[in-house]
């Protein structure tokens, strides 16, 4: 983001009116990064585990796993405002939070386009910065439109596997209803796996039935199966035409499936290294 | 005293002990003696109530076994049992002091308590141990540590009831000087009024210290009543299927107990011996 | 030193050590308050006290007393000194449970509303408990008799099978749930409230009135429970109040903290070396001791990382691991010369 933009950005937001939050604690990966392209990166003072983009985030102070905070640690950054994703926890904390005086605001998880999007006119009403929301929508919105207008020049969407890799024992596969799946119809693909909510761990036959013509994973997956001459060692995926045909595709977690203001932009260079990219 | 009515018991439908009727007065050494294998460890734990008769009844005292309560007995009954590892270490004045516990319910253990523990160790001849921890003892000497134990329990007599002394083979780790001086104790006590029961392998000790044997053989009473009635050769013979000889020494008051062989050997044809 | 004089030193010294964790405990943390401040507390200030550290603080001493009170008694029941209820599957049987809450919470739980959720889990791992403490009686039951050996088996074998579900769950498991039951493994005093304070209390009643008085009669069991028998006491029905009363309180305290380790097992360990294995000074001594390191474990690990807090379980596996890895090597010494 233009650091000049920024600051402008900051002396309007000081000279605006109400929900003057000076300090400012953001929990969740994509609540983080909205909140900084709306203009508040400054006042960010601490944030949660996932909250990895923009990286100057993660120099700051860590208040843990969004599911499991902890009321001192909260409470001590002497902030103003909360803003969390609705899974952060537990509820206690949160209570014992809101009862020193800091206001807490929940913002929704969903991981569809929609979702993401009243994510961002969400959090500039309760920011107070409903005109940089207008504009990371219309960003947004354009990239959008530039994917539909591809996608209607595809013939033949390409199967994609989306692979997550919790650990390299337990490998799993997303079907309808994730962000993956998402980023995969937004780029103009068809996700191999239908039928079924959420995760499904990974058979060699399922593998098999579903033909992906490509693989889709992310760093901290292909860190976790031991780096890419590891993948095409995973058991079920040596019949599959994406190991025929060796198409792997790599993106960084937080800006595939974050669901934030980047979307558009991880769409695009999704279906770039779908259908352009030819090794 | 001790005295059984028809008592039997069974486990898994076989007779350890078949239909015994016997009584083991108070201030008398009792000695059970019997082949391997004869249930004298089996009378002695229902003695002890540690197990309960199938058919029949034991009165102690007088009154039925089964109504007495633990905590009661434990003032004037102790068992010594074969063998008992001790599961952490701990100091032999500790282990010993535990033989008061039934004394003092909810008190603490006083000087009289510590008092009682010397003297019980003393009278084992274990007092030089006294500081010692558990774990460092020979088998021997944490025998004598837990008699010591026993003893303490029962030091002091009972207003209502004579003392109960139950002895598994108590002379089994012990060397023969030790021996002796164990019985002699059991005998001593005896003499108090103590009702002590006691079982044994040794003919001679037995012969030497009893005042009362009963004689147990596969399950069944093979014979009881007094040491000099008892310890006769066709008895002896009978019980264990051992050929043996008896030797009165006049300047000794108990036979001399000899075994020679398995029951109807042929002895003629061995040279050293002469037939009987 | 006498044996009686050096117990009343160490039970004074738990006790002052006690009380200087519970000021440590008040004064430390992420937020910090200084001395001053102490007389006109500020309501932020005050309520960070009275409903943060306070309840946790009172949480953490009194888990950590059942914990190390719970494992002396096992171990003098077990005539093991590595019996602990983890070993006899209490704490496995309550994390099988709450695991099967939190993936419940999900499906067909999920009509619940959420603030019921910790308070279902709790539920969850106390009723997880208690019935693996039945189930763990009644195997080892023999002829109207509780076989001590069985337990112990007993025991390991709930535990392997607990372990098991508890596997398949993990394994299905999606990212948040598998979050959840991880930390709940880790153990954690940070969500303390009064009334959970209070409802540990009230389970641990029996635990912490009877279990004191049983020094004797485990001193006895050590001899072997027909010996604690021709002593007077009635084995059996003790046999049951112990595991009654330990089953209640282990069960009340896993259900809001979660598994912690270690205590169970250092705390006594240190204290039967130091005072001997007369359970009458044990037994207290635990009680107090066990909740200082609990505190005290409490302490570092939200001011070790602050704003970050580590799981309770880890810290008191850090000071216990070593430790027992120094024993290890201790009497492997002492074996070879």
């Amino acid at each position: 983001m233009n650091k000049l933009l920024m600051v402008t950005l900051g002396l309007i937001s000081t000279l605006s009116s109400a929900k003057d939050a000076r300090r400012l604690i953001t929990i969740g990966g994509n609540v983080s990064e909205t909140a900084c392209a709306l203009g508040y990166c400054e006042n960010i003072v601490a944030t949660d585990s996932s909250s990895l983009y923009p990286n100057s985030l993660t120099k700051l102070p860590q208040v843990g796993y969004a599911r499991s905070l902890n009321a001192e640690g909260l409470i001590a950054q002497k902030a103003d405002l909360v803003l969390a994703t609705a899974s952060a926890g537990p509820d206690s904390v949160i209570e014992k939070v809101k009862v020193t005086g800091i206001k807490f605001q929940a913002v929704d998880g969903g991981i569809t386009v929609d979702a993401a999007k009243a994510r961002i006119t969400a959090l500039g009403d309760i920011l107070d910065k409903k005109a940089e929301a207008k504009n990371l929508l219309q960003d947004l919105d354009k990239d959008l439109q530039a994917l539909q207008m591809r996608r209607m020049e595809i013939k033949t969407p390409l199967k994609v596997m989306f692979i997550y890799a919790r650990g390299a024992k337990v490998l799993q596969v997303s079907g309808d209803h994730t962000a993956a799946a998402s980023m995969i119809e937004l780029a103009g693909g068809k996700n191999a796996f239908t039928g079924f909510n959420e995760y499904k761990g990974l058979t060699p036959e399922a593998a098999v039935a579903a033909a992906p013509d490509v693989i889709l994973m992310t760093k901290d997956g292909i860190a976790g199966v031991g780096g890419l001459e590891a993948v095409w060692k995973l058991p079920g995926l040596a019949m599959t035409p994406a190991f025929q045909k060796k198409r792997l595709v790599v993106m960084e977690d937080l800006f595939l499936l974050g669901m934030g203001p980047r979307l558009g932009k991880a769409a695009l260079q999704l279906m770039d290294e779908l259908y352009l990219a030819r090794k | 005293m001790i005295r059984w009515n028809n008592v039997s018991y069974v486990k898994n439908s076989r007779f350890l002990l078949q239909d015994i009727s016997v009584e083991m007065p108070a201030g008398q050494l009792t000695v059970v003696l019997g082949p391997n294998g004869a249930g004298k460890s089996t009378f002695l734990r229902l003695c002890s109530k540690e197990m309960l008769p199938t058919s029949g009844m034991i009165e102690l005292h007088g009154k039925d076994l089964q109504n007495w309560s633990t905590q009661d007995m434990a003032l004037f009954r102790g068992v010594l049992s074969q063998s008992h590892p001790v599961a952490f270490p701990m100091d032999v004045a500790e282990l010993v002091l535990m033989g008061r516990y039934p004394h003092k319910k909810r008190a603490a253990l006083d000087h009289h308590d510590q008092h009682i523990v010397q003297e019980a160790l003393a009278e084992c001849s274990v007092k030089h141990l006294n500081d010692r921890s558990t774990q460092f003892l020979s088998g021997g000497e944490l025998q004598r540590v837990q008699t010591a134990r026993i003893l303490a329990q029962i030091w002091e007599d009972h207003p209502q009831h004579p003392r109960i002394l139950l002895l598994d083979e108590p002379t089994a780790s012990l060397d023969p000087g030790y021996q002796h001086l164990c019985l002699l104790k059991a005998k001593k006590l005896a003499e108090q009024g103590v009702c002590v029961i006691a079982i044994l392998h040794d003919l001679n000790l037995a012969a030497r210290y009893a005042d009362h044997i009963v004689f147990l053989k596969e399950g069944r009473l093979a014979g009881a009543g007094p040491m000099r009635d008892m310890m006769r050769e066709s008895i002896l013979r009978d019980v264990f299927s051992v050929e043996i000889h008896t030797v009165h020494d006049p300047r000794l008051e108990h036979p001399l107990i000899f075994t020679l062989g398995p029951q109807h050997q042929q002895l003629a044809n061995e040279p050293k011996l002469r037939s009987l | 030193m006498k044996p009686s004089v050096r117990y009343t030193v160490t039970l004074l010294a738990g006790f002052v050590l006690a009380l200087v964790l519970v000021v440590a405990s008040i004064k430390m943390g992420a937020v910090s308050i200084p001395w001053e401040n102490f007389s006109h507390l500020e309501p932020a200030q005050a309520m960070i006290i009275w409903d943060l550290r306070l309840p946790r603080a009172a949480m953490a001493f009194l888990v950590g007393g059942i914990l190390a009170l719970t494992g002396v008694c096992l171990q003098g029941l077990l005539r093991n000194p590595l019996a602990s209820p983890s070993l006899l599957g209490m704490t496995s049987g309550a994390a099988l449970f709450a695991a099967i809450i939190i993936i419940a919470q999900h499906s067909f739980l999920s009509f619940l509303h959420p603030a019921w959720a910790e308070s279902m889990i709790a539920a969850g791992a106390f009723v997880g408990c208690l019935l693996t403490s039945l189930w763990l009686y009644g195997l080892a039951r023999q002829s109207g008799q509780t076989n001590t050996a069985l337990l112990l088996l007993a025991g390991v074998a709930i535990t392997s099978l607990a372990g098991a579900g508890t596997g398949f769950i993990t394994f299905i498991a999606d990212d948040a749930q598998l979050r959840s039951i991880t930390f709940w493994n880790m153990g954690s005093v940070g969500t303390a409230t009064w009334s959970q304070v209070l409802c540990i209390a009230v389970f641990s009643l029996p635990a912490i009135l009877i279990l004191p008085w049983m020094g004797r009669s485990l001193n006895a069991m050590l001899l072997g429970e027909q010996e604690a028998q021709f002593l007077g006491f009635p084995v059996e029905k003790q046999k049951r109040l112990i595991l009654v009363c330990v089953s209640l309180a282990v069960g009340a305290s896993v259900a809001f903290t979660g598994v912690i380790g270690f205590v169970g097992l250092v705390v006594p360990h240190l204290l039967r070396l130091w005072l001997g294995a007369d359970h009458q000074r044990l037994l207290p001594t635990s009680l107090i001791f066990g909740g200082c390191l609990l505190l005290a474990s409490d302490i570092i690990a939200r001011t070790v990382a602050a704003p970050l807090e580590l799981p309770l379980g880890v810290v008191t596996a850090s000071i216990g691991a070593p430790y027992f890895l120094y024993l290890l090597q201790r009497s492997a010494r002492r074996m070879n010369p």
